[in-house]
């Protein structure tokens, strides 16, 4: 079956949005966490002075926004995921209703997985996100290394065949050598582009 | 159909004993007890709860996305009935092809006065677009849902057709499932037709209808908002074919293309899963968002085949239900094999007043209604709900029908209570393509969950059960415990 473009949008965004949710936990609640302060800086979110209202709000606000968005991907790309790997993100689900947004974040790496056996076309897709989120965290927070951005380039070279994706190829595989932060907002400006107009 | 007042019991007969059809299900239910189905009940709760097989409630304010109740005692039919009721149900719907084919071209039918002009031509069902396309093939309802229910007399009757965009398949096929998990020993895949093969079928159904050896289809839904998002992502998924939204496609030269990773692809079928209002917004409601503009465009010029087509409405408004079995005898030269319910039509002077009189007696229901929505059931309302219902029907006679309060058949049912009997009627999902007419083994059984309730639809408290049709007209008896 041909992926309709939205749907691989569809896919990369839940890519980001699931790499994104696990890096706030991981690097807010882990026992090697950042200031608070310091990744709302960071991630560009509106900081309050006081660091533990401040936390209160990425728990209480930012991390349930992130899995809606994560569940709205889901619920747009129902089609083309085997029932596995939705009948984990509906745990994903469950776990946040219920309030357990520890257990959640758990949970979501057991989607990871899930998402890393789909069709390969599919996988590719969300691949691509998870490898763009974690790069652009990275950079973000000062430690991108060119492991981040050869994880890029490895999805970026399995993209499909044809004019447009090929135009993505070759500048991926250059960031790895030139870990050019430039480089890559244009790139991903570009992919953007490409999903909202075509091919 | 006569006035009984009795329910027929499918599990027992008059006199108290299990009916052979279910000896082997009824031995199951003694041996286990309430506690064990009840336990059964949860667990098939949880299946469906964790695979996500919900639907949507618009009435309540945040539009809640619910599981559906599911019960594990399954409604069984012998192989006999359920031939008839095939052959029922087939006959039906190729009258309501040929009838709405008609309607859009030489409209024998009105010419010969069997249904009034007026019925059809202004009703909102009725879509100009259609006049005289000539299609490939004169069929529109491509995939039908008729609803049948089991009176106290033993014999089934046509509630209703659904032509426009019937649901509930998926629940039937997930039904299914939970029967294969939880009832081995007892559930014998030798002796009951199976329903797995439904997806397969509706694609091998739509191609027949495209004529194209191996055709693009797409499965076109409103998005996951919609109360059956869940079935259309199933059955794309299932079908192997593309779900997607408006968005996705567009026309260029009179053709349907959708939006993928390798550029465009042409679009053969669009099974659409939305109403006729939104399909196109060049053609219909211009302010839709959901549809497709030039979608009609390339349907008249023959590139697309829509399923099911635009104005199959108007065959499946309660208001034209009486007529069907006049169809019947005027397109297919044959007798009606299923009955009708009798309908009092409120437009009609005599009916009216006797509607008006009989309100406590009768069901009342919207012509354009759906979903068990905006009905009286005379015998279930008070005074006040009867009162306001007489106004809206005063005000607007023409919207209106009224049947007598059947007496709905009755399964057993797992409820809270323990073990009792409770309404339910069928819906066999039938695909029409010019090579044949198929349906699914059996459709979907609907429960009206909440004690002496009529109404089984699942917005309303409505829930679902296997239905089961013996290859032969008895299942051996049980062999073992449940799993």
């Amino acid at each position: 079956m041909t992926l309709l473009l939205s749907t691989a949008g569809d896919l990369f965004w839940l890519g980001r949005y699931m790499q994104r949710t696990e890096s706030l936990y991981n690097r807010l609640f882990s026992p090697n966490s950042v200031n608070a302060k310091a990744y709302a800086v960071a991630m560009g979110i509106d900081a309050e002075d006081d660091a533990g209202k401040l936390i209160e709000h990425l728990r209480t606000h930012e991390l349930p926004e992130n899995f809606e968005r994560i569940n709205d991907n889901v619920q747009t790309v129902r089609g083309v995921i085997d029932q596995d790997a939705y009948d984990l993100f509906n745990t994903v689900n469950r776990l946040r209703q219920a309030g357990s947004q520890r257990a959640a974040c758990f949970q979501l790496q057991a989607c990871h997985r899930a998402m890393q056996a789909q069709e390969p076309m599919v996988s590719l897709f969300w691949r691509l996100g998870d490898a763009v989120e974690n790069l652009d965290g990275h950079i973000r927070f000062g430690d991108s290394t060119p492991v981040h951005f050869r994880e890029l380039a490895m999805a970026a070279t399995g993209l499909p065949c044809g004019v447009a994706w090929d135009m993505l190829k070759q500048p991926a595989q250059a960031m790895v050598f030139n870990l050019d932060i430039k480089q890559f907002r244009h790139w991903l400006d570009q992919l953007n582009d490409l999903f909202e107009d075509g091919v | 159909m006569g006035v009984e007042t009795e329910f027929y019991s499918e599990m027992h007969a008059g006199d108290g004993s299990i009916r052979p059809t279910y000896a082997a299900v009824g031995q199951w239910m003694e041996r286990s007890g309430a506690e064990k189905l009840e336990t059964l009940n949860q667990q098939a709760l949880a299946m469906f709860y964790r695979k996500g097989v919900t639907f949507t409630v618009y009435s309540d304010a945040s539009n809640t996305e619910r599981v559906i109740p599911f019960d594990i005692i399954p409604r069984i039919i012998t192989r006999s009935e359920w031939t008839m009721l095939e052959a029922g149900c087939s006959q039906r719907i190729r009258a309501l092809n040929a009838f709405i084919h008609d309607i859009y071209h030489k409209k024998d039918i009105l010419h010969a006065g069997i249904v009034p002009e007026e019925q059809v031509l202004v009703n909102d069902g009725y879509e100009p677009w259609m006049v005289d396309i000539s299609l490939p093939q004169p069929m529109y309802a491509l995939i039908s849902g008729i609803d049948l229910v089991r009176h106290g007399d033993g014999e089934y009757y046509v509630l209703e057709d659904n032509l426009r965009t019937p649901s509930g398949v998926s629940y039937m096929l997930e039904s299914r499932c939970i029967t294969e998990r939880l009832l081995e020993g007892v559930f014998d895949a030798e002796k009951v037709l199976p329903v797995d093969g439904y997806p397969q079928m509706l694609r091998q159904s739509l191609t027949e209808c495209s004529e194209k050896e191996n055709p693009y289809i797409v499965v076109l839904t409103p998005g996951r908002y919609n109360s059956a998002y869940y079935e259309h992502a199933f059955l794309a998924r299932e079908m192997g074919a593309a779900l997607v939204h408006g968005y996705d496609l567009y026309v260029e030269n009179n053709r349907v293309y959708v939006r993928t990773v390798n550029g465009r692809q042409r679009v053969d079928i669009v099974y659409r899963r939305l109403d006729d209002a939104f399909l196109d917004p060049l053609a219909f409601r211009p302010d839709s968002i959901l549809g497709v503009p030039g979608l009609m465009a390339a349907y008249r010029a023959g590139n697309v085949l829509i399923a099911n087509a635009p104005g199959t409405g108007v065959a499946d408004d309660k208001s034209i239900y009486p007529y069907v079995g006049d169809m019947i005898r005027f397109y297919l030269a044959e007798e009606p094999i299923l009955h009708n319910v009798p309908t009092w039509m409120c437009r009609k002077k005599d009916d009216l007043a006797y509607v008006l009189d009989h309100l406590g007696e009768l069901v009342v229901k919207e012509t354009q209604g759906s979903g068990g929505y905006g009905m009286l059931v005379g015998p279930k309302s008070t005074k006040q709900e009867i009162a306001a219902y007489r106004k809206r029907i005063k005000a607007a006679p023409s919207n209106f029908i009224a049947q007598p309060t059947l007496a709905l058949s009755t399964c057993p049912t797992c409820v809270e209570e323990g073990i009792a009997p409770r309404h339910i009627d069928l819906r066999p999902f039938v695909l029409t393509s010019p090579k044949k007419v198929r349906l699914s083994a059996g459709g979907l059984t609907r429960v009206a969950l909440r004690e002496g309730s009529l109404v089984v639809n699942s917005s309303q408290g409505g829930g679902v059960k296997d239905t089961w049709i013996l290859r032969g007209d008895a299942l051996p008896q049980a062999k073992g415990g449940v799993a």
